[in-house]
């Protein structure tokens, strides 16, 4: 396998090998100095990194170990004011140089904590690196145990420039992507042990009398290997949709679709819809991302025509993709009495999502109406099939209320279902690779909803939630697909150790990163931190960036990248750095969009 | 830190002759920001012989291996690691792929056994051909990064280094390949001359590929060439 093969898409790059154990097995078999480099995207996953190596060294090494942490910024309180080379010499240098005796012995780990450098403090840990650099031998001598350094990506790249020979010394080096650690430490145990992550706390609800109606109907799952008729189905979603007709209703929508600017790229997709309307229930065609038939043969039809269909809405057609999506949820009905067992979960996958992409089509342009008998016809029909899919129905149906009542203008009601929506997705085992972007998504929206209702903690917890699920330790296609569909169907749980393993994320979730990123500045924001605001931006850029080279990935990638440009140079702006806030305008105009489409999040 | 070391070197040279034999060690890019011939070079360890174009000079191809440089590298591993416990690490070919961890250190000791450390920190033992690759793909990781965060120049510049075997540093350029050197993504080799080249790393970036057929073409098109064919990444070993 070469780089080439795996640079193709974004999501074909597999997650590093398991970053956080070749570190701890690192340090274990260490006896004396070593130096290792731990590269994390922010300052919050060092933190978990720090908190997870105290907590499984001891026990690996069967000894104490003693952490010191070296931060430049412990007592650096004038927020917005450089480092000055007496805070970095205090807090950094002179225990390096200087150990205390007790710090000088193997079993004390030294950290220099990096992560928070910010970029006018660029010169002090320049300045401090060049100091290492010079005493580097002095430094290996004085520790006796091993010295890590925690850096973002750039300073990493910092520290190669201004102290080369201490960073040729270097035993390893460790990436740590993402948001795939929580500060608690608990998040990566939970995974270890094969568990979904726990669900966050909920925010205050304000005691919506439908939340709490629609609470008393979540339908059961059966016992494995029985299943109940369609029929029986829509029986159990009856009081479901009694509540929904009681307590619905309509008042103007709170913005309207715009329309955005995007590029015909699927031209064969009248063809295959009339191909598919001239064959077999069944699709037998294998269609690539481009429309091309590769080859004929039964394979997971679901997929195909959900493809096709995300393709045509993410490059702008969105009747296409309306039409399609109505296409999936008819024959998902009709199919459903002619499929083996095995395919229940696809067919249900397939009828719950395109149903809820239906929904969010016209939520985003605004049609309250169109939406509202979709969110009822969704609650009549209840799925071609109960257990399981049922349960992915429910969830999603949630997930559209929400987006209905966001749609409405009422914020809190939707953020209810959003939080029902994530904790009925964490309820549900893996479904194969159609749904593992759900829960992120759903998180997404939670925080973005929090934030609307000026809820800035949860929407912050929630988006790092998103991030988590969207990091390559946790949501990659390998660890969803672990437990086959027919597994599943089999009732089969899923296994712990496959659990773990990881597989190349997938394309859709670098959109959502990018949203999930969004959110978590915005939040960071109005909470008042803008360094964190600052580096989730950066962040968000960069995703929304790195993806303008993919054309069906563009009209998404365009707005995210856009709004984050907007967004630095607005930031930039309050806090007085116009050099910074005019790069990132030419940024900004660069991406060439003068308002943000649905890629944004909705504002 | 190297305009130290420069001025130092540059400026300071007369008080630096001290009545008594003396060593100085200077970093990598003193090469090409003072070129003296006092300064003698430690090379990298030559791992490969290169086929050239005999009318055209340029580079068309990577050479085979070099047995002398190779079975160097493998004696250095094997003072630190006996064979029985490679064969745990590595599985029972572990001559042909300790052949591509050698290959792909460029020669540089250092690299060979960090990448050594690095096999032996894998979960599992011996390791797959799947985490085999990404092991090497990880080390490479770390030489992509570098060159990605100094733009289009950080390639185009490894790319001539690769068609000439020489490093040559044009006015506005000392910054950039003094952070390629340093990196070690340029490395120095010796036999009967000295001569440069790029990390074995660096080749499997498909961007520095395409330059190098993008520069290749054109000193090629320049002279009334055909083309050669297109590149190809190199295989491990």
């Amino acid at each position: 396998m070469t780089a080439e093969s795996l640079a193709d898409e974004p999501g074909d790059e597999p997650p590093p090998d398991d970053e956080l154990g070749r570190l701890v097995r690192s340090l274990v078999l260490s006896e004396r100095f070593h130096f290792y480099v731990a590269v994390c995207e922010t300052p919050r996953a060092a933190d978990a990194l720090l908190d997870e190596l105290a907590s499984k060294l001891p026990a690996e090494r069967g000894a104490e170990v003693r952490f010191v942490r070296l931060d430049p910024y412990a007592k650096h309180e004038e927020f917005g004011e450089p480092l000055s080379a007496d805070e970095v010499v205090a807090a950094a240098l002179e225990p390096l140089v200087y150990p205390p005796e007790a710090n000088r012995r193997h079993g004390v780990v030294h950290v220099l904590d990096a992560s928070r450098a910010a970029p006018e403090d660029e010169q002090a840990f320049r300045w401090l690196f060049g100091r290492m650099n010079e005493r580097r031998n002095h430094i290996a001598r004085a520790l006796g145990g091993e010295l890590v350094l925690l850096a973002t990506p750039d300073v990493e790249q910092l520290f190669v420039e201004a102290a080369p020979d201490f960073w040729s010394i270097r035993s390893d080096t460790y990436v740590f992507y993402g948001e795939a650690f929580r500060a608690d430490g608990t998040q990566v145990a939970s995974r270890a042990l094969g568990h979904p992550p726990p669900a966050p706390p909920a925010p205050p609800l304000g005691g919506a009398p439908e939340v709490v109606t629609a609470t008393l109907w979540p339908p059961k799952p059966l016992p494995s290997g029985r299943h109940l008729s369609p029929e029986v189905a829509r029986e159990r979603f009856k009081p479901f949709l009694e509540f929904v007709r009681e307590h619905w209703s309509v008042s103007p929508p709170k913005r309207p679709f715009e329309p955005d600017r995007l590029p015909e790229t699927l031209t064969t997709l009248e063809e295959l819809l009339e191909a598919k309307g001239r064959g077999s229930s069944l699709w037998r065609e294998q269609v690539g991302s481009a429309g091309n038939v590769r080859a004929q043969e039964l394979g997971p039809w679901p997929y195909v025509p959900e493809e096709l269909a995300e393709g045509a809405r993410l490059a702008g057609q969105a009747d296409v993709a309306r039409r399609i999506y109505r296409t999936i949820v008819d024959d998902a009905r009709r199919d459903g009495r002619n499929v083996r067992d095995g395919q229940w979960l696809l067919l249900d996958a397939a009828f719950a999502r395109a149903f809820f992409s239906l929904v969010a089509l016209e939520v985003e342009r605004g049609d309250v109406d169109a939406a509202r008998t979709l969110v009822v016809e969704m609650a009549e029909t209840g799925g071609p099939k109960p257990a399981l899919g049922q349960q992915l129905t429910w969830a999603l149906w949630l997930q559209s209320l929400g987006l209905f009542y966001r749609c409405l203008g009422s914020t809190e009601s939707a953020l209810a279902y959003f939080v029902q929506s994530i904790a009925a997705l964490r309820a549900l085992p893996p479904l194969g690779t159609t749904t593992p972007e759900l829960l992120p998504e759903g998180l997404v929206l939670a925080s973005e909803s929090a934030l609307a209702l000026g809820q800035a903690e949860f929407a912050v917890e929630w988006a790092r939630a998103a991030l988590d699920a969207l990091s390559p330790r946790w949501g990659s296609t390998g660890l969803w697909a672990a437990t086959s569909d027919d597994e599943v169907a089999r009732g089969a749980p899923p296994e712990p150790a496959r659990w773990g393993s990881k597989g190349p994320r997938p394309r859709a979730y670098f959109p959502l990163e990018a949203r999930a990123l969004l959110a978590l500045a915005r939040a960071h924001d109005a909470y008042g931190d803008i360094r964190e605001a600052l580096a989730a931006l950066k962040r968000a850029a960069k995703v929304g960036d790195s993806l303008l080279s993919k054309p069906n990935l563009y009209p998404q990638a365009q707005g995210l990248a856009f709004a984050a440009y907007r967004e630095l140079a607005e930031l930039y702006d309050r806090m007085g750095d116009e050099r910074s806030a005019k790069y990132y305008r030419r940024e900004a105009r660069r991406i060439g969009l003068d308002t943000c489409g649905p890629g944004d999040g909705f504002g | 830190m190297l305009n130290s070391v420069e001025r130092v070197f540059a400026n300071g040279a007369p008080y630096l002759r001290l009545p008594v034999h003396v060593i100085y060690t200077v970093p990598p890019p003193m090469l090409v920001r003072m070129p003296t011939d006092s300064v003698r070079f430690l090379p990298m360890i030559k791992l490969r012989t290169w086929d050239r174009d005999p009318a055209e000079g340029a580079v068309v191809a990577r050479g085979k291996p070099f047995p002398e440089g190779v079975a160097v590298a493998r004696e250095m591993v094997r003072r630190r690691v006996p064979d029985g416990a490679l064969a745990e690490f590595l599985g029972p070919d572990f001559e042909g792929r300790l052949r591509a961890i050698i290959q792909w250190s460029g020669g540089y000791p250092r690299e060979l056994l960090r990448l050594m450390q690095r096999v032996m920190t894998a979960e599992r033992f011996p390791l797959s051909d799947r985490l085999f690759q990404r092991t090497l793909r990880q080390a490479a990781d770390e030489s992509s990064r570098i060159v990605f965060s100094n733009g289009q120049r950080a390639l185009d510049m490894p790319a001539k280094v690769y068609l000439t075997q020489k490093l040559t540093v044009d006015p506005g350029e000392h910054v950039l390949a003094d952070r390629l050197l340093t990196g070690n993504l340029i490395l120095r080799y010796s036999n009967d001359k000295e001569w440069d080249d790029v990390h074995p790393a660096l080749l499997e970036l498909p961007a520095l590929r395409e330059a190098i057929e993008r520069q290749q073409a054109a000193l090629l098109a320049a002279r009334g060439s055909t083309p050669p064919p297109a590149l190809t990444a190199p295989a491990p070993g």
